[in-house]
């Protein structure tokens, strides 16, 4: 009896670790996110190699002195994509795109982040076999005459 | 008889009180450790954020700008009230480094030390938030 209410408490207060964990990665990944989504939507100025220097604006904050982390500040972030999108108040939904060719009317950038969350009670569940889980986040900033805001 | 399984149950009982406790002791400790860093984090997004949205400013203002920004990371306020409390016990505005480089505003926590149930964590340069001055540059001194 013991074992079994045991084995219960033990298996919430995993669940309860796991899941905080997550949620710190998650607040970890949004910060970034944000940042290099503003840092990207400023270079959209519609210029020539407007589009490659928002890509590389997107991924300046994971690297470097000032590195952003993951993990209790202890991962470096790699999986980052940008996408662009047309608009003028909002982004159209249907212009988004990943490698636009020209970069004239292109506004908004959305950054999406994403990170292998580990699993230390959760593996013992078929749904956490893998023994991590992915977070992902995601961010949306546009360009303006001022410099750049965040949409989401 | 009786007497016999009476005392097994409760030498039992001890022995599982005594590993239930040490679990419990460190599933809170961790937990504990977990919910303040995860606060620690939001508070340097906001502050952060907070001096990405400030025109930069001039030579003389950096002290001002720098209390400010160190302000919003430990009350959630660049003006906070005399009572207010920090995000995380043991916060101080000594502890939040500002760095305004080439265009950009790092916040970071700086030597504190994480007060758990049996240690301490330190946390030196994390949780660190870099975000770019999305405000144009302000008037310098001179322009005054």
């Amino acid at each position: 009896m013991t074992c079994i209410v045991l084995s219960i408490l033990l298996g919430f207060a995993g669940l309860g670790i796991d899941i905080g964990r997550m949620y710190v990665i998650q607040s970890e990944l949004q910060a970034f996110s944000d940042a290099s989504a503003l840092n990207a939507a400023l270079q959209l100025d519609g210029a020539e190699g407007a589009i490659e220097r928002a890509r590389l604006a997107a991924s300046e904050f994971a690297s470097g002195p000032h590195a952003m982390k993951w993990d209790l500040g202890s991962q470096p972030i790699t999986d980052i994509k940008a996408s662009f999108a047309k608009g003028d108040a909002a982004p159209d939904p249907k212009t988004w795109q990943s490698e636009p060719r020209d970069s004239s009317g292109l506004h908004f950038v959305r950054v999406v982040v994403s990170a292998p969350a580990p699993l230390l009670f959760l593996r013992a569940l078929p749904a956490g076999k893998a023994g991590f889980s992915s977070v992902a986040v995601s961010s949306v900033a546009a360009k303006t005459p001022g410099g750049a805001r965040l949409i989401q | 008889m009786k007497e016999r399984r009476e005392g097994s149950a409760l030498i039992e009982f001890a022995g599982s009180l005594i590993v239930v406790s040490a679990l419990f002791t460190g599933i809170f400790q961790f937990s504990y450790a977990l919910s303040t860093y995860h606060a620690l984090v939001n508070a340097v997004r906001a502050g952060a954020r907070y001096a990405s949205l400030q025109p930069q400013p001039s030579d003389t203002a950096k002290q001002d700008f720098t209390k400010a920004v160190q302000n919003v990371v430990v009350y959630g306020d660049p003006a906070p009230a005399p009572n207010a409390k920090p995000v995380a016990p043991g916060l101080t505005i000594e502890k939040v480094a500002l760095v305004l480089d080439s265009g950009t505003a790092t916040v970071s926590v700086r030597d504190f030390e994480l007060a758990a149930i049996f240690s301490t964590i330190k946390l030196d340069g994390r949780p660190t938030v870099t975000f770019p001055l999305t405000r144009p540059s302000p008037l310098t001194d001179a322009s005054k």
